[in-house]
């Protein structure tokens, strides 16, 4: 099938599907989830590998855009509000997550590193699926404020111990480089990818704010927003960056310092749907049904350990917050989600260490394709327990300048 | 006042049990442009939160400058900061994601090519990377010395480095059958190279390569692969890369049969499966079709080495099955010399074309095939008895077998002495035809009489059909019995 045939039936194919999840009041995520898998090549094979690797680049546009979103939230008055708590719940959540797997792997008996790459990866939090379902069930409150923080900083922080993982890793192979050189190889790759990530993003977004202001009408300001995002993204595969800190720090700096920051993002919204019903329902063909069979021991060791440890860890991270029960129940349960970054980690493990690649891609990916069904479900219920979540999302309004709203 | 970021927002009822105050505006996707006018929602209980200062308003001007301008000095500064490249040489992204997907491409054969073949790089690649060195796990196999005029063209083929010692597996067809001096690695670094083992019954050969580093070498399959899975063959030929999918057709434990989906692969060419482990060594003529698993191979070749038996023995002859009238004429059992290589150890020890061998040390023989595995399955140095009938009589010669690499089983033969008449002078057409001879074969010997011309000497006349003919046909030489001669 050529590609546009196919990106024609993913979008027709997620159109039904939406409805179908309302229908029976499931998160739409879940449902384009599901039609992805049931058109990709695990099942109907309308969508083949071909058109899988084809279309990638669709994925990776819409996950610019939405870090470029979820980077907004780190407006500054916002998060010096927020920042500490949010700060210490994301430790909690993903130190746990990451000790429980570790722990729960080493005691099955699987090699140190094997461990150790699989306790960094249970760390993640899948940023699009979660904003996803905020986004569908208008969430609103203190635990959705909290959640899309923590969910960016729980990706800062997740790629900053993978690089410091990769980085011992690195150094303790076997090579006949001199130590000083495979020392600053490591420091460096570490250094650059965060800190030249954040200055690409910092430099972007100072562009776009220069040039937003003759950005006078909505179409104009969604080619600048969309076509500096794709910029960030590509720029920073070209340098070796890593295009989820770019793209946050592109969205935080034009959220803390344009005056337009809110009609770039405005803009945006309007392109947004399309783009995120085909990421997850490409998401969705790129499970591989048939690895659930190999998950094996070890990956449903990983699978509960992770569960617990996010759920349990966000709790503990809540002591000496002053937050609500519910808030306290609930915001565990919408850390379980896991796919893109997981899945993008574990093929950095395939290109550099391939000797520990076969072990661990049998767990993530069996343990993704978990995950991804089952988060949002846990995800909408705890909207829902909380309080926070309408129980029918709402019909997109037109958002007009100077329009009241109802 | 305007306001980026979230709260740019206008207020609305209450709505909510909880008694949150719920604005207008939903969760960072889509945002009003109008500016707010003061409702801010609560974070805790009801009361509403004062408005925090506005951070963008203290960002501005020159210091947006210098903010962008210390970025843009962290991004130079990274470039020419970086180190060099690594050795490992690891693929970028794009390069990663379609091994995902080529695993899983066995529906799709036509898809599976293009997969199969960044699978097979990538393998290859994995295996440099497993051993952190840069050398990739094939060599190619070459001789320092210039072959004869006349000779096939220099050998042309590989092996791969499949065990941690430095050996390389591959078939003796890649060799051509001289003798090897150094070997080439894939990055162009030369090492010398010795054959230390020959397995004449599949013509793999083992050759030991000086100072490659321990370690160095491809991963080896844990399981064999499945009838009808999908391997890759990779590796180079003449200086280009070559990276073909083939199928298992079968496998039986120690030999597979393979199926190329596109081309022939040499002699020597490794398989790899989709993992990225070396599987098995492709075979040579006369069968394409034929692969060996290295670990068995590896096991079987070591074996021999020890119990000395590295290389098989040859004394330098060729032996000739015999029935029919060949048989009758002989009128005894045993293999039929047809050719003796000059100054083998055969020819020093004073067998002729013609000698009917008996028996080998201790083993009675009466066919060719059985004498030919016992001669090679003699010690290389050691002398060894043979038996044999020459002219009605039986005789005993001693023979020091040597160790030989060719498994081409009929050395190339002399040219044929000037003066050697054709067949078809010698003989009748409708004799030549009957017993199978062509008619312009060069005949070397009637009746174990040398001939140098025509005609047949008076006594072969006077003996009579039929005749037992030593005749030189395409590099080859060998016995017919011929009936009548031909018309003066």
């Amino acid at each position: 099938m050529n590609e546009i045939l196919s990106v024609g039936l993913i979008l027709l194919a997620a159109l039904l599907a939406g409805h179908a999840a309302q229908l029976l009041r499931i998160p739409e995520v879940t449902g384009y989830l599901v039609v992805g898998v049931a058109i990709g090549p695990s099942a109907l094979d309308l969508i083949s590998h071909q058109n899988l690797q084809t279309l990638g680049f669709l994925s990776e546009v819409a996950l610019g855009l939405i870090l470029f979103s979820i980077g907004s939230i780190f407006e500054a008055s916002r998060f010096l509000h927020l920042g500490r708590g949010v700060a210490r719940i994301t430790l909690w959540e993903a130190g746990s997550a990451f000790g429980l797997s570790l722990v729960a792997l080493l005691a099955l008996g699987e090699p140190f590193w094997v461990a150790l790459l699989l306790a960094v990866i249970a760390m993640e939090t899948a940023p699009a699926t979660t904003l996803m379902v905020l986004h569908e069930y208008d969430a609103e409150g203190p635990m959705t404020e909290r959640l899309m923080a923590m969910v960016a900083l729980n990706n800062m922080l997740v790629l900053l111990v993978f690089g410091a993982v990769t980085a011992a890793l690195n150094l303790g192979g076997g090579s006949d480089e001199s130590l000083l050189l495979l020392l600053y190889r490591a420091g460096y790759g570490l250094v650059w990818s965060t800190l030249g990530s954040l200055a690409l993003g910092v430099l972007l977004g100072l562009v776009v704010d220069a040039w937003a202001a003759r950005a006078r009408e909505s179409g104009e300001a969604m080619i600048l927003a969309m076509g500096v995002v794709l910029v960030a993204v590509g720029a920073s595969r070209t340098l070796g960056l890593s295009p989820l800190f770019a793209t946050l720090a592109l969205g935080a700096t034009v959220a803390n310092t344009s005056r337009h920051g809110g009609a770039l993002l405005g803009a945006l919204g309007r392109a947004d749907p399309p783009l995120y019903a085909a990421f997850f329902v490409l998401a969705g063909a790129e499970l591989q049904v048939t690895q659930l069979g190999e998950l094996g021991l070890a990956g449903a060791v990983y699978v509960v350990a992770r569960a617990v440890g996010k759920v349990g860890g966000a709790r503990l991270g809540m002591r000496g917050q002053d937050l609500p029960e519910t808030v306290r129940s609930n915001l565990g349960l919408c850390l379980i989600s896991s796919s893109s970054l997981a899945v993008g980690l574990t093929i950095q493990i395939r290109g550099s260490f391939p000797q520990y690649a076969p072990e661990i891609t049998g767990v993530v990916l069996a343990a993704v394709l978990i995950f991804e069904v089952v988060g949002p479900l846990l995800t909408r219920r705890a909207l829902l327990q909380a309080g926070e979540a309408r129980t029918t999302p709402e019909p997109l309004k037109e958002m007009s300048e100077g329009a009241p709203l109802a | 006042m305007a306001l980026a970021g979230l709260d740019g927002c206008r207020g609305r009822p209450l709505q909510r049990p909880q008694g949150w105050c719920v604005k207008a505006c939903q969760a960072a996707r889509r945002l009003p442009t109008v500016p707010g006018e003061g409702t801010v929602a609560g974070v805790s209980d009801a009361a509403p939160r004062p408005e925090p200062p506005t951070l963008p308003k203290l960002i501005q001007g020159a210091l947006k400058l210098r903010l962008a301008g210390g970025a843009a000095l962290v991004l130079v500064a990274g470039i020419l900061l970086a180190p060099p490249q690594a050795r490992k040489n690891p693929l970028p992204q794009e390069k990663a994601a379609p091994i995902l997907q080529a695993e899983v491409q066995r529906r799709e054969p036509a898809r599976v090519f293009r997969g199969v073949q960044e699978t097979g790089r990538k393998a290859l690649r994995y295996t440099v990377a497993f051993h952190g060195r840069a050398q990739e796990p094939r060599v190619t196999v070459f001789s320092d010395f210039a072959p004869p005029l006349g000779q096939p063209e220099a050998p042309h083929g590989f092996g791969v480095l499949a065990s941690g010692e430095g050996d390389v597996l591959t078939h003796v067809s890649a060799m051509g059958g001289l003798p090897l001096g150094e070997a080439e690695l894939s990055d162009g670094t030369r090492v010398r190279a010795q054959v230390i083992a020959h397995e004449p019954e599949t013509g793999l050969v083992l050759v030991r390569l000086e100072g490659v580093p321990a370690g160095t070498g491809a991963p080896l399959a844990r399981s064999e692969p499945d009838s009808g899975e999908l391997v890759v063959a990779a590796g180079r030929s003449h200086g280009r890369d070559m990276v073909a999918p083939v199928f298992v057709a079968s496998s039986d434990g120690d030999r597979y049969t393979i199926s190329a989906a596109s081309g022939v692969v040499v002699p020597g060419t490794p398989l790899f499966n989709l993992e990225g482990e070396a599987l098995a060594v492709t075979s040579g003529a006369p069968s394409f079709s034929d692969a060996y698993p290295i670990g068995l191979s590896l096991l079987r070749l070591r074996e021999r080495i020890a119990q000395g038996r590295a290389f098989p023995s040859s004394i330098g002859i060729v032996l000739q099955p015999h029935a029919g009238p060949l048989a009758s004429k002989l009128g005894a059992v045993g293999a039929l010399v047809c050719d003796v290589r000059g100054g083998g150890p055969a020819a020093r020890a004073g067998i002729r074309p013609g000698d009917l061998i008996v028996g080998v040390g201790e083993l009675e023989t009466s066919g060719a095939e059985e004498a030919a595995q016992a001669i090679t399955s003699l010690g290389a140095g050691e002398p060894a008895r043979l038996r044999l009938r020459r002219a009605g009589a039986e005789r005993e010669l001693e023979v020091t077998p040597e160790g030989t690499l060719s498994a081409a089983p009929l050395p190339v033969a002399d040219a044929p002495p000037a003066g050697a008449p054709r067949a078809r002078d010698v003989f009748e057409a409708a004799a030549l035809a009957a017993a199978g001879v062509p008619a312009e074969a060069r005949v070397l010997s009637v009746e174990g009489t040398p001939l140098r011309g025509l005609p047949l000497p008076r006594a072969l006349l006077r003996k009579g059909p039929p005749w037992l003919v030593w005749l030189h046909w395409e590099a080859r030489r060998f016995f017919a019995v011929v009936g009548a001669p031909a018309a003066p």
